[in-house]
């Protein structure tokens, strides 16, 4: 479903992404964590093309992109629309439209991209308001919504363009802590559902619920990845074992600069 | 038990209420008293103080009072020459005093100068306000067409045709007077020429020695017919100045007897052989002297024409913002999504266009344009010129207002697969209108007055009529107060509208 080759991207000289390879498969969860500035949401936001990358190559959902094309091409700008419309994204900061209610939030795009009558738009955005809990909320604009209600409404959007992959940059950061979980709920639907999902987030219980797979990024590049069971339990780099004992302060900060010894640590354990 | 609680300020008492309305009325009269509050100015004081103040306008032109144009710096005009002549009579020195010259009068009540002398004709509505002192020069009214028009000759045949004249001038009152005449009325001399010459004009009827001194240059043009009614310039002097008067009065006598103005004016090339002996007979024949149409009408008339140029003000002003505030919008777009060429455009069509005076612009595209071959009618001249002045302005509020647009909200659009121009015209357009509302109706409301600008390419709008019925009438206050009534009256329901339209707008429903 993704398939990233050799991604580089500088800005004024300094290598955001450089050099990043991965793949994910239809249906696979994958969840990519690593230290603020390391580039995860760089790379999130050149696999919707928010971004024009230096180098290398990606391919999502069957459209691919490559840095060495023409990029004022309209065959090019083409796949740029296809890749859009197979990806649906989801921001940290929610970016509702605030002068929309929900509903008119959802409907928009199908109206205006796919060309979908209003009527059908409007009982397809329904049935996405009723998937996120807000079904009595259509009539509502984003200002008297909390954070976690906008973020439902903005995964509703995106989904009611039919995306065959989510991508979910911090979905949760911006959240109080107590409506973190509504929105991660919708998420954990999803995910059960068999989307194939990208997120990035610091939600470690998450993602150890949901993800398949496990990205540890740091300085452009890709550290380590693997089954997440595996990673929780037994990571390899010391750059992951630093990384995870600051967002899990029971994890021994003696024992995370040494080499871990067979992969006995098991960070299991530590939560309890 | 109730409390009394003591007020901190004590009210205003019977007492307190009496000395307010006493310096009420102690302003009211001492602004009545205004014009006659200078003190009488006698030939005694002048020549104690050395040196008299006339007051002029130099921008009334030659050959009056004007500035040489080898130096600048320096006014001449057969105006300064006899101000010369009398401070030599009087052993004083000259000192102009430079005034507006529909304010001319006015300024002399306030006591600006000690008397006028710019072409002050002697008319009953002069004679009224000042006093006006024997003839120094006999003018009368010159026909100027274009060199091949040969069927204007006397004043009947100016009837049906379109004619050019000076603002509030004695050509204007002539051609009100006699009726059936399309009247152009400028804001100078050298206007009517252009448009002669450029053919918005069959005719023009101004002074002769002004038609001397704008038209003789003009390849052509040519002076028609013979000059006819005869008028006098005098000197003006506040009513209460009689002795005053009575000097300069036997100063002129003096400067006549002595043929020291029939050297001034053949120096300017103003004698005429008649002059000598109508200048002597002053008095004894009755000079065709017109009385202003205008003056004397019920007010409900001057409102009535008030009202009438307010309609040309709002139609101004209407679609000269449609074609802003369109115009405006393309100018933005184009600045911040269009390509490189685009954008330089625009960004140096808003500089130049902020950069340089409305009036500056509006002189070109009325009196410039004629010059590649471009006649535009006042009215399209007016409202290009505002429309695309202020459509500089509102490129710059819509852009300020897109660009306060969170950049997440274009790209949340362009996720969904939205295009760009799609995305603007849903998702950022809209939420920018609304910041921009204030801003704009601001615009709208300083273009509305903006407008009376459009005066100098002869449109007769709400302040231009106001000026014409001011000066015929010299009601400055009472006109000026209903002029200002229609104004805000129109400005004031279209904030509020403004206002209305913004909450309507709002989506900030918290």
């Amino acid at each position: 479903m993704i398939i990233v080759k050799n991604l580089v991207k500088s800005y004024k000289g300094h290598k955001v992404l450089d050099g990043i390879s991965m793949g994910q498969a239809k249906g696979e969860k994958v969840v990519i964590i690593g230290p603020s500035g390391c580039g995860k949401t760089t790379l999130l936001r050149c696999l919707n093309q928010m971004e024009v990358f230096d180098s290398g190559k990606i391919s999502v959902a069957g459209v691919t992109i490559d840095a060495a094309s023409d990029h004022s091409s309209k065959a090019w700008k083409q796949s740029r629309h296809e890749l859009r419309m197979r990806v649906g994204m989801v921001f940290q900061s929610f970016n509702l439209f605030p002068h929309m209610t929900a509903l008119e939030n959802i409907t928009l795009a199908p109206v205006k991209v796919k060309g979908m009558y209003a009527a059908h738009a409007g009982r397809l955005g329904m049935d996405f308001l009723e998937k996120v809990g807000l079904g009595e909320k259509a009539g509502f604009y984003p200002s008297q919504l909390s954070g976690g209600q906008q973020q439902r409404v903005a995964i509703a959007r995106a989904l009611a363009m039919k995306p065959e992959v989510m991508l979910f940059d911090e979905p949760t950061s911006a959240l109080d802590p107590e409506v973190k979980e509504d929105v991660l709920g919708v998420m954990r639907k999803l995910a059960y559902e068999g989307m194939t999902m990208l997120v990035i987030t610091h939600e470690i219980s998450f993602a150890r619920d949901i993800a398949d797979r496990l990205i540890f990024m740091e300085g452009g590049k890709v550290v380590e990845t693997g089954p997440a069971k595996e990673i929780f339990s037994r990571p390899r780099e010391a750059r992951t074992i630093e990384f995870l004992s600051k967002l899990l302060p029971r994890m021994p900060r003696a024992k995370a600069a040494a080499p871990v010894p067979d992969n006995q640590l098991s960070l299991e354990d530590l939560w309890g | 038990m109730k409390f009394r609680i003591k007020p901190a300020i004590p009210p205003l008492g019977r007492k307190d209420l009496e000395k307010c309305l006493g310096a009420a009325v102690l302003f009211a009269a001492l602004v009545a008293a205004l014009p006659l509050s200078a003190h009488a100015v006698t030939l005694q004081e002048i020549k104690a103080r050395g040196v008299f103040r006339w007051g002029a306008d130099a921008e009334g032109g030659a050959p009056y009072v004007f500035p040489d144009p080898k130096d600048p710096d320096k006014l001449i005009g057969f105006e300064v020459d006899l101000a010369q002549a009398l401070a030599a009579k009087w052993g004083v020195k000259a000192e102009m005093v430079q005034n507006n010259w529909d304010g001319l009068i006015p300024a002399l009540g306030r006591g600006s100068f000690d008397f006028i002398m710019n072409g002050l004709e002697i008319t009953p509505e002069h004679l009224k306000q000042v006093g006006m002192s024997k003839p120094y020069y006999i003018y009368s009214q010159q026909i100027v067409t274009a060199k091949d028009r040969n069927d204007i000759k006397t004043q009947e045949d100016l009837k049906g045709k379109s004619v050019g004249v000076l603002s509030a001038s004695m050509s204007q009152r002539l051609l009100e007077k006699m009726g059936g005449v399309k009247i152009v009325s400028y804001a100078g001399n050298s206007e009517p020429c252009r448009d002669l010459k450029n053919g918005r004009l069959d005719a023009s009827l101004m002074d002769y020695p002004i038609a001397l001194y704008y038209a003789k240059p003009y390849a052509e043009l040519k002076f028609s017919g013979k000059p006819f009614a005869y008028g006098y310039y005098g000197i003006g002097v506040a009513k209460t100045d009689e002795a005053l008067l009575k000097d300069i009065n036997s100063a002129i006598d003096k400067l006549l007897a002595e043929g020291k103005l029939k050297a001034i004016y053949k120096k300017w090339g103003m004698w005429e052989n008649s002059m000598d002996a109508r200048m002597k007979r002053y008095g004894k024949e009755d000079a065709v002297v017109q009385e202003n149409k205008a003056a004397g009408l019920p007010w409900g008339t001057y409102l009535l024409m008030l009202l009438k140029s307010a309609v040309i003000t709002v139609e101004l002003s209407v679609i000269s913002m449609v074609l802003a505030v369109g115009l405006g919008l393309a100018l933005a777009l184009a600045r911040l999504f269009g390509a490189a060429p685009l954008r330089w455009l625009s960004t140096a069509y808003v500089e130049v266009v902020r950069g340089t005076p409305l009036l500056i612009q509006l002189y070109i595209l009325y009196y410039g344009l004629p010059n590649i071959g471009i006649k535009l009618s006042a009215f399209i001249a007016a409202i290009l010129g505002l429309g695309m002045n202020y459509a500089a302005y509102e490129a710059e509020n819509y852009r300020a207002g897109i660009q306060a647009i969170p950049r997440g909200q274009m790209e949340a659009a362009l996720s969904l697969g939205m295009t760009r121009m799609q995305a603007v015209r849903h998702v950022v357009l809209p939420q920018a209108m609304r910041i921009v509302i204030p801003p704009i109706s601001n615009d709208f409301i300083a273009l509305f007055k903006d407008s009376s600008l459009v005066s100098v390419i002869t449109m007769v709008e709400l302040t231009k009529m106001y000026g014409m019925l001011a000066n015929a009438t010299y009601n400055y206050m009472g006109l000026g107060l209903m002029t200002a009534a229609i104004y805000f009256g129109l400005s004031y329901p279209a904030s509020l509208a403004a206002r209305h339209l913004e909450k309507k707008l709002a989506y900030d429903h918290r």
